[in-house]
């Protein structure tokens, strides 16, 4: 009982996730001598990081009780903005990256003001957003489009050893991340609306704004990823972070967070991401076939979570 | 202060009106608060107190009226700004986040800041000032509070009114979930409040809780004020009277009366249960014997077993060890499934949560429980399911336009009604009632002592648990004390007084 109760604290406060990242790490290892390379592990930290991005985004969300779906659509779109509008020029790229950040904002409004005033539940909200932008990208193009502009992607290949630039930006990002939900006022606001909207409200915390800055917050995380993720590729393709909103929610939940709102860690839901990446490229690295690795994938997630949740004893 | 009748009320409500889908809930309610008074609001459920209080506290906005502070109109659009003008209300369901910490709670909505961030510490600090003056200095401020008591969450909910800084201090109903040595603290605390000139609205079902702290009194009834007065004129039956409409006649004896062999223990038929052990209780057991159609009342304080005992029973949280047996042949509680199967049913305590569905109709409600004995191949005929239910609706007299009504939009008492219903049409030999008259109005009480007394005259035995030891005196003169998960004391007949009930459940403390 009180066993159980230990290995389910240490999956809501995001350490279990960590837990599993090492073990599978260690696996990984051993079985497969070009995982643990100078080559293999900035591969793996750099995949991973538009996924850690979008799930921060994701997490937000979720800890205000709202979800956003349309969060993989606006890294297409950004891909496919900042590619085909900067087309390799290093000016045009500055001001498409700036107008990338605009619509994501005017995103993030307009999925709230679904959400707040038209009082739609998010998950429906969202997914009709999702539909839309996925619409006009797809009328946009649909194959690749123009480029990035080359020392942009070369600067996201730069390692200091095995760690990659980019994975240090975002260190710092997270830590300021962490630092604004743990000790904003609108990060505790964040926690409460999503534990309880009522209840905050009658604590006097306006839910509408806070719930907007969720959905803004998400979507700026997303832009953030579409960015990252076209700038690895060089080049926007409509197929850009196809899938991504289901493994951000996926990593958000391993992570220990609820999806009901108002209690998870975000370092928890980053250990999520990180899990996920690293099981992709385990799998490659073990030889498992990418056909068969959704199996896998599927069945590691589903097992975790057996082992870790144990339902909440009804209070009494 | 200036002299009685020069004084202006901090708080004047003129003429407020409140109608929810063209129902009026209020109709021209006035209200005058003085600071450092005591104000009691009393009225039956559905009187209009949730809803007075409701739009003073800004959750709700009136269709017609005004409120004045101090002499200056205002108009609360939500919560925050009748807070930002020092009207706090202390709601009876529990408004804090079970996610967060005691320092959390207290200060949503009002955070200390130092440099743009939170003043954690702060609040940390002002948290356990704020719980040693509650007298909850064993409190963390730092715990979380899904993991604390119900009875500390509710000091918690009290201390979040005086970080608030409340000019108006709204209390519903706190003696319904505090115990009497929180009760004693929160007098104090009242006390304290008013002479530091806040005025307290106090709300309450216990008159005599209103002889004891306050300054003067206003009725509701059916959505208006029915009366207004100050202490001196205050007596229980003037309340009482003001509340129900008519005049109540009190002290009725119980529905059952035990009988002269009520000491005959063994070979009764009935139920008997030897050394019972409850989980969560570390105690020898639990004995006692019922004969069918008797009432057995179960006293005991918040903690003492009362409830688990019942759940137990039903097999919701089965007994570690021990019997149970009927009519000399052991039955199976070990689920609750196995408990019904044995005719042993419960009406649970929370019966939005655990005893309705409240999107449902009435009619669905009462035939949930039978759905499996009703159906043909799992089809029902709704000519059948008719049938059933209004026979319960006729039986039980529960007031509803008709079988398809939504349970949520039935008054707290109707709804306990339906609880019920849906238990007999599992035709039990034992009926398990646990606090079946809470949030029921005085009239809807009645009723319900009389269906029980009615239930128990067909046979079937029925044991009570409740707080209120004045609703246990009510049903039946067969009481029995629980304390720490046993038998503390049994009383029958004339010895069944609330003073000798309440001294076996309180001595030996904590």
């Amino acid at each position: 009982m009180q066993m159980k109760e230990r290995i389910s604290s240490a999956f809501t406060d995001g350490i279990a996730v960590w837990i599993m990242v090492g073990v599978l790490a260690m696996l990984a290892t051993v079985y497969s001598d070009s995982f643990l390379t100078i080559k293999n592990v900035p591969n793996v930290l750099g995949q991973a990081v538009p996924l850690i991005i979008i799930t921060v985004g994701m997490f937000i969300a979720i800890i205000a009780g709202q979800i956003d779906l349309s969060v993989a659509a606006v890294v297409k779109l950004t891909a496919v903005l900042v590619s085909g509008i900067g087309d390799g020029d290093g000016g045009k790229f500055v001001g498409a990256v700036a107008l990338a950040f605009a619509i994501g904002i005017g995103i993030g409004l307009f999925n709230s003001l679904l959400v707040v005033r038209l009082k739609i539940p998010a998950f429906i909200a969202t997914l009709g957003t999702f539909s839309i932008i996925e619409g006009l990208v797809l009328a946009y193009t649909i194959k690749g489009v123009g480029s990035i502009p080359t020392p942009v992607v070369t600067s996201l290949y730069g390692n200091i050893g095995p760690v990659p630039y980019s994975m240090l930006v975002l260190v710092l990002l997270l830590a300021a991340v962490g630092l604004w939900l743990r000790r904003s006022r609108m990060g505790l606001h964040l926690y409460a609306v999503g534990g309880d909207i009522e209840v905050a409200r009658r604590s006097g915390v306006r839910s509408g704004p806070v719930i907007t800055t969720s959905l803004v917050a998400c979507s700026l995380f997303a832009v953030l990823a579409g960015l990252v993720q076209v700038s690895r590729a060089g080049v926007g393709a409509p197929t850009t972070g196809d899938g991504m909103e289901l493994l951000a929610i996926t990593a958000v939940v391993i992570g220990g967070a609820s999806l009901m709102g108002g209690r998870g860690r975000l370092l928890g839901a980053v250990g999520g991401a990180v899990l996920l990446a690293l099981i992709d490229n385990a799998l490659n690295m073990v030889g498992i076939s990418q056909y068969t690795q959704g199996l896998f994938r599927g069945a590691i997630i589903v097992a975790a979570i057996t082992v870790f949740v144990t339902k909440k004893s009804a209070k009494t | 202060m200036t002299e009685e009748g020069v004084v202006d009320p901090l708080l004047r409500v003129r003429g407020v009106s409140k109608a929810f889908s063209g129902v009026p809930a209020l109709t021209n309610v006035d209200l005058d608060l003085y600071g450092g008074r005591v104000h009691a609001l009393l009225g039956q459920n559905g009187a209009g107190k949730s809803t007075l209080i409701s739009i003073i506290s800004g959750v709700l906005q009136p269709d017609a009226g005004t409120l004045e502070i101090e002499g200056r109109g205002v108009h609360f659009r939500d919560p925050s700004e009748a807070l930002a003008s020092g009207i706090v209300a202390v709601y009876q369901e529990l408004s804090l986040l079970s996610d967060m910490t005691v320092a959390e709670n207290l200060y949503l909505g009002i955070e200390p800041r130092k440099n743009g961030l939170l003043d954690r510490k702060a609040m940390a600090e002002g948290a356990r000032e704020i719980l040693s003056r509650l007298g909850a200095g064993g409190i963390s401020p730092l715990a979380t509070v899904g993991d604390l008591t119900i009875a500390s969450q509710q000091m918690i909910e009290v201390g979040k009114a005086l970080t608030r800084e409340a000019k108006v201090l709204i209390l519903d109903e706190p003696s319904a979930v505090l115990g009497d040595d929180e009760l004693e603290l929160l007098y104090a605390l009242v006390g304290r409040l008013t002479e530091a000139g806040i005025s307290v609205v106090y709300i309450t079902h216990r008159l005599d809780e209103v002889m004891e702290i306050a300054d003067e009194a206003t009725v509701m009834r059916d959505g208006s004020v029915v009366l207004a007065l100050p202490r001196g004129e205050l007596t229980h039956d003037v309340m009482i009277e003001a509340m129900v409409g008519r005049s109540v006649e009190r002290n009725t004896p119980p529905k059952w009366q035990s009988a002269d062999h009520a000491h005959e223990e063994d070979g009764h038929g009935g139920l008997v249960v030897s050394n019972l052990m409850l989980p969560g209780m570390n105690e020898t057991g639990v004995n006692f014997s019922l004969r069918p159609g008797e009432i057995l009342g179960v006293a005991g304080l918040t903690g003492s077993g009362r409830s688990r005992l019942l759940r137990a029973l039903a097999g919701v949280d089965p007994p570690i060890s021990g019997s149970v047996t009927w009519g000399g042949g052991p039955i199976s509680i070990r689920s609750p499934r196995a408990a019904i199967a044995n005719g042993v049913v419960l009406v649970p305590e929370d019966r939005k949560r655990q005893g309705l569905i409240l999107g449902q109709s009435v009619e669905s409600n009462i035939v949930l429980s039978v759905l499996g004995r009703i159906a043909t191949v799992g089809w029902l005929r709704s000519s059948n399911v008719g049938a059933i239910a209004q026979d319960m609706v006729l039986r039980l007299q529960i007031k509803t336009a008709n079988l398809g009504q939504k349970v949520q939009f039935l008054s707290g008492g109707n709804q306990q009604k339906v609880v019920i219903a849906r238990c007999l049409t599992l035709s039990p030999r034992l009926l398990l009632l646990d606090e079946p008259l809470r949030g029921v109005d005085v009239g809807a009480k009645a009723e319900i002592v009389d269906i029980v007394g009615e239930i128990a005259s067909r046979g079937t035995s029925v044991i009570v648990v409740s707080s209120e030891i004045e609703d246990v005196l009510a049903l039946t003169d067969r009481i029995m004390v629980m304390r720490d998960g046993i038998v503390a004391a049994e009383f029958r007949g004339a010895e069944a007084t609330e003073a000798r009930i309440f001294h076996a459940s309180a001595v030996q403390g904590k």
